[in-house]
């Protein structure tokens, strides 16, 4: 990861390893910027958030990019589906949104910009600072 | 290099498992098949989440059915987690539907 602190690379939503490659990528960009436990806690937060991508969007295409802003590190997941936010009606466990709700937990800010079906795309952000 | 691919090894007596690994959404059918004994368990069921290197909230949805399959019958452990990990799993309230989270120690 350069100095300036910016770095994208996508990934193919089908791919098996998509989740374990971009917890490698931002361990590894956010390491330099943060201590144990906040780069477990964005590295959960971002495994969430495209976890939402490949199963709620429909998107071929997962981006990632970390930018590092003073003392904060940001990551931005964009997909170029639509995602299908609903809550759960029915008894049971897979509609309960565990996985939003420990996304905002484990970082200092996030954002969701939801397109449409005439505006697709997806964009999550995560903001993670030293303490 | 390190092996970070999940792995579930069951006990001989179909009454635990040990989970190693990485555990996403990529691995929830994979793990929710080589668990499957577990869920119909006459008693407490333990799993030896030691070497476990991460967990989502897909592992926790899985941990969620099983304790509701055997929760007439036994009750769940999770025995020796990370301090990450044993973090995540108080955020997502695990011991809040009475699964008990120990120490490696405590066996």
């Amino acid at each position: 990861m350069p100095d300036t602190g910016y770095a994208t690379q996508s990934y193919e939503a089908e791919s098996r390893s998509l989740l374990s490659d971009v917890r490698r990528f931002v361990a590894a960009a956010s390491e330099p910027y943060l201590e144990q436990p906040s780069v477990h806690d964005l590295v959960l937060a971002v495994t969430e958030a495209c976890a939402n991508a490949i199963r709620h969007s429909g998107t071929a295409e997962v981006r990632v990019t970390v930018q590092v802003e003073g003392r904060c590190v940001e990551i931005v997941v964009e997909d170029d589906g639509v995602y299908r936010m609903t809550l759960p009606v029915v008894e049971g466990d897979a509609g309960s949104h565990r996985g939003m709700y420990l996304m905002a937990a484990m970082v200092d800010d996030f954002s969701l910009h939801r397109g449409t079906d005439a505006s697709a795309g997806t964009t999550v952000r995560l903001l993670k600072c030293a303490s | 290099m390190v092996d970070d691919a999940f792995r579930v090894e069951l006990s001989d007596d179909l009454d635990g498992a040990r989970l190693s690994g990485e555990f996403d959404l990529l691995v929830y059918e994979k793990a929710d098949v080589a668990l499957s004994p577990l869920f119909d368990a006459p008693g407490d069921v333990t799993l030896d989440v030691s070497d476990l290197t991460f967990i989502d909230s897909s592992g926790i949805r899985l941990f969620v059915r099983l304790e509701r399959a055997i929760r007439d019958r036994g009750v769940l452990h999770l025995r020796g987690p990370s301090p990450h990990i044993a973090r995540v799993f108080q955020v997502a309230g695990l011991p809040d539907l009475g699964i008990v989270i120990e120490d490696a120690r405590d066996a």
